[in-house]
This record gives structure tokens, C-alpha cells and sequence, in this order.
């Protein structure tokens, strides 16, 4: 063996031996492939710079075992994971997916989404109670609802309702039956 | 550690078996596993810190510790451990060129069974959970600055260059505040610089 080294070995804290970080930053990969080569030439004749990699090896996997211990969520999310080491892939994976999630509500809405005659479907009641509610909403005095001037046997709507025409348009008067019996046995006017 | 008539005290301050001393024969089982339990976690560590792969390094060890079976003999007691080293790291050096030329597919079986003895050697563990405790109480330690860059480094794997590059430090600081760090982890094992292996 080399005696170069002797003199560290003896006289110095491995820890403070320049040479120590140097084993850090070979087994971490960190140098170039020139210095590693000479490191490695070092290597095969010097006992103590193989005891410093060694002793580097174990505190590098001791330190990273301490860390993970000492944060499991790290396994999980790595610290620092917001910075993406490829952003540019990142953005396309997204917005493959934004695409492919586009295809996927556009196809689903036009199979079973709303249709123009199945937008609205409200109770004639219901309907009269809302009207009644905006008819009843201007005036000062607390009296007749609609209900009381609205033939519900007919469906005819009072003259003076007040009423503007575009909020009618709004409400459809037909009844149409619940399309599931979930919903039927959710609506309160079913009850009766 | 051994029990034999005579053991050698050699230079660097262990005990060499009196069967690797003095053999002109290759080694009993006896003496393999005396070296093996003495020398086995450190050899792990290097060829783990040369190879950087857990599983090749435990290969590399279990035939640095054939290569004892066939020729410990040959080397002599008070260098049996730079022996050791110098076997490991050639092993190392070997599996590396292998995986560089995708010769291990090609490898053939029988080459690669190792002698029983060699085999039925237990398994060693690269790190104690005590050196971890250690470790984990050093850490907290540790200025702000020093941690955030171990962490980076070490558990993010993050290279000293990118470090730099996100805080805006020169890598120099960088580079300083790791050595600093790991000089106090280091210190904090309280292990002597050398051969306190189990």
C-alpha cells in the first residue's frame, strides 16, 4: 500500500482530510470522468483512500436513510419536485390530456347531455309558485298569492300579472314526468 | 474475532488469524468466515461507493470473498486488508466492464456459482440503524444553508451544478457548505477513521 497516506491516516479526523470530500463527490458521481479515472488509478494501491470511500459510501446512504426517515412524505413528493427536469415534456403530457379530456366531455354530452325540449322541466305548481313569488316581489302589500288568481285547472295566467314576457318564456308549464325514479322520489310534489 | 493460539496484530491494528498468517494451503471455511465477519460491511461500503448499485455491489463482494477462498492464502497477514481492498476493487472494476460490454447475459451459469462456503456466508447490512439515529440528530444540527444543500443533494439527488444553478450560488458555496455538512455528520457517527466495523 501507498504510504502517502499514512500520515492522514494517523494525524488527521478522516472527516477534515481533504481527500475525503473528494471520495464524497466520487461515489456521489460528481466528478469528471479525467478525475475519476486518477481517482480510480489512486484507488488500487492506496488502502486509506479505499477506507474513504468506503466510510463516504456509508454516511452518504446513512444520511439519505436519516432523511427519509426523518420526512416520509418525501417519498411521495421528493423536496423540490416542483422544478420539473423536463418541462417541455411535462407541458405536452398535459396538454394531451387536456385535449383527450375535451374529446371525452364533448362525446358524453352529446349522447346523453341536455337537449333543447328537456332543458327545463318544472311542475305547473312549482311554476306558479315562481311566478307568483316575482309578481308578488314589487308589490307593498301582502295579500293574494298567484296561486289565488291562477286557474290551475286551466293553467290560464291572470291579465295583470306584470309578468315580462322573456321570464315566461323561461318556464315551461307542461309537466313532464321524472326520468328516473330517483329523481321521482326526490320531488316533494309527488308526494300527494 | 478469532480464536486461534497466536494471532499477528498487523499494521493498521487488527488481528489477522493465525490460518491466513501462516497457510501455505488455501483457507479453511474457518478463516474465510473470520475474514468475511471482520471485513465484510467495509468491503460492501467500497464496492457500494465504487459500483453505486446496491445489488452489483453485493455480487462484487461475494466474489471478492471466492477470490479469498482461492488465493487468501497468497496474501500476507499484516496486508490482508489492503489484500482485500485491492481484490474488491478489481472485482468491481470487472462487473463494471461486463455490464459496459452487456456480458452478463452471456455469462455462463456455472462460472457464476460461487463455493458453498462462500454461499452460506450471512448477509451484511451497509448501515446501522443506530448510525441512522445518529445521523438524524446531526442532521437537525446542521445550519439551514448546510441541510437544505445534504437534502438536495443526497435525497433529491439533485447534481451541486443544479443546486447552484436554483439558489443562484456559486457552486464553490455550494461544494463548501456540503463538506462543511458532512464533515459534522461524519463527526457525528463518532466513529474513528478507521476499522470500528462490525
Amino acid at each position: 500500500m501507498s504510504s502517502s497516506c499514512e500520515p492522514t491516516r494517523h494525524n488527521l479526523p478522516m472527516e477534515t482530510d481533504p481527500r475525503f470530500f473528494r471520495a464524497v463527490q466520487y461515489v456521489l458521481g460528481e466528478l469528471s470522468a479525467v478525475d475519476e479515472k486518477a481517482f480510480e488509478a489512486a484507488l488500487v494501491d492506496d488502502e486509506s483512500l479505499c477506507e474513504m470511500v468506503a466510510q463516504a459510501s456509508q454516511l452518504l446512504a446513512g444520511t439519505k436513510a436519516a432523511l427519509r426517515e426523518a420526512a416520509p412524505a418525501f417519498e411521495i413528493a421528493p423536496p423540490y419536485s416542483t422544478v420539473s427536469k423536463h418541462p417541455r415534456r411535462d407541458r405536452r403530457t398535459v396538454a394531451a390530456l387536456a385535449a383527450a379530456a375535451t374529446v371525452i366531455a364533448a362525446t358524453w354530452l352529446s349522447t346523453f347531455g341536455p337537449t333543447p325540449s328537456n332543458l327545463v322541466s318544472v311542475h305547473p305548481s312549482q311554476a306558479v309558485q315562481l311566478v307568483s313569488f316575482w309578481q308578488n316581489a314589487g308589490r307593498t302589500e301582502v295579500g293574494a298569492t298567484a296561486c289565488d288568481t291562477f286557474d290551475t285547472e286551466t293553467g290560464a295566467l291572470p291579465h295583470d300579472d306584470g309578468v315580462p314576457p322573456w321570464m315566461l318564456a323561461a318556464v315551461s308549464l307542461e309537466h313532464r314526468p321524472p326520468r328516473s325514479p330517483l329523481q321521482e322520489s326526490t320531488e316533494p310534489w309527488e308526494d300527494n | 474475532m478469532v480464536e486461534s493460539n497466536g494471532p499477528d496484530e498487523s499494521a493498521f491494528g487488527e488481528v489477522i488469524p493465525d490460518e491466513v498468517a501462516s497457510s501455505s494451503e488455501r483457507l479453511t471455511p474457518d478463516a474465510v468466515r473470520t475474514l468475511y465477519e471482520t471485513h465484510a460491511t467495509e468491503m460492501l461500503a467500497f464496492l457500494q461507493g465504487v459500483l453505486r448499485d446496491a445489488d452489483r455491489a453485493r455480487e462484487a463482494l461475494q466474489n471478492t470473498f471466492q477470490k479469498v477462498m482461492e488465493a487468501g492464502h497468497t496474501a500476507r497477514a499484516e496486508s490482508i486488508r489492503g489484500w482485500l481492498f485491492r481484490v474488491a476493487f478489481h472485482e468491481a472494476m470487472a462487473l463494471r466492464r461486463k455490464q459496459a460490454g452487456r456480458e452478463r447475459t452471456l455469462k455462463r451459469f456455472v462460472s457464476s456459482v460461487p463455493p458453498a462456503i462462500v454461499q452460506e456466508l450471512p448477509d451484511v447490512k451497509l448501515i446501522r440503524a443506530e448510525d441512522v439515529a445518529q445521523l438524524k440528530a446531526a442532521l437537525t444540527e446542521l445550519p439551514p444553508e448546510q441541510r437544505h444543500v445534504v437534502e438536495r443533494r443526497i435525497y433529491a439527488e439533485e447534481t451541486f451544478a443544479e443546486i447552484a444553478e436554483q439558489l443562484r450560488l456559486p457552486i464553490g458555496t455550494v461544494l463548501t457548505r456540503m463538506r462543511l455538512a458532512l464533515q459534522k455528520l461524519q463527526k457525528a457517527l463518532g466513529r474513528p477513521p478507521s476499522k470500528d466495523f462490525p
